[in-house]
């Protein structure tokens, strides 16, 4: 099963976790958050805004978990990713990889964040208190 | 056709999106880049370094010689910065 969720709200890291973890078939779970760091490289950031093309975004991670799945005989891909403006400590990205046996998860997992980071068409903005600034893409 | 911008391109431009037909003489992605930076001082500002330039057709990423005969919806903007 995969499941994409791209959304402006808040999400609940554990409470997706322990959905997940209901799932009797795999004996491999392994997840993947990214958060809002307070101190960037450019200073301690007030917020996060983060832009994206909707209907790519959908379609890019859905074949990206797709692909993943395939590859590596996953029982269980879910992705959600935030828009909109966060604030520091909130998660931004959460990846979660089930399979029969670890390395398998391991493996899709960073694939799909390595990918998504390179393909997915979201932006994001660092707001400081007098100034922002669209982030560069590191890969 | 639909044209949309995001982010910084999005911003120095000063528009979402718009609509342009594609003139005679536009064939390919570069093409049509050359087209907008000719257009006016904000798109030369936006667009003329086009290695920073990245772009998808139809909801698909696609290299700057790409051919736009059938491209409804095309999409500008910097690489992207997610996850």
């Amino acid at each position: 099963m995969i499941k994409v969720q791209i959304q402006k709200r808040e999400f609940d890291p554990q409470k997706i976790l322990k959905n997940a973890e209901k799932d009797k078939r795999y004996g491999a779970l392994v997840s993947f958050i990214g958060s809002v760091r307070e101190e960037t490289n450019n200073g301690k950031i007030k917020k996060l805004f983060i832009e994206h093309y909707k209907n790519m975004a959908e379609k890019i991670i859905y074949k990206t978990a797709l692909n993943a799945k395939k590859k590596w005989n996953l029982d269980y891909c879910y992705i959600i990713h935030r828009y909109g403006t966060l604030k520091a400590g909130e998660s931004i990205v959460m990846v979660i990889t089930c399979s029969k046996h670890r390395k398998e998860s391991y493996a899709a997992n960073q694939y799909i964040i390595d990918w998504l980071k390179i393909n997915a068409p979201f932006w994001k903005k660092e707001i400081f208190k007098n100034e922002s600034k669209w982030v560069e893409q590191t890969l | 056709m639909r044209v949309l911008y995001f982010a910084k391109v999005r911003e120095i431009i000063g528009l979402s999106e718009e609509n342009i037909d594609l003139p005679s003489n536009v064939q390919t992605v570069e093409d049509f880049l050359d087209h907008l930076i000719l257009k006016d001082n904000k798109y030369d500002l936006a667009l003329s370094n086009k290695e920073t330039i990245h772009i998808a057709c139809d909801e698909n990423h696609v290299d700057k010689d790409f051919i736009l005969n059938n491209t409804k919806e095309i999409a500008i903007f910097p690489p992207v910065t997610g996850g």
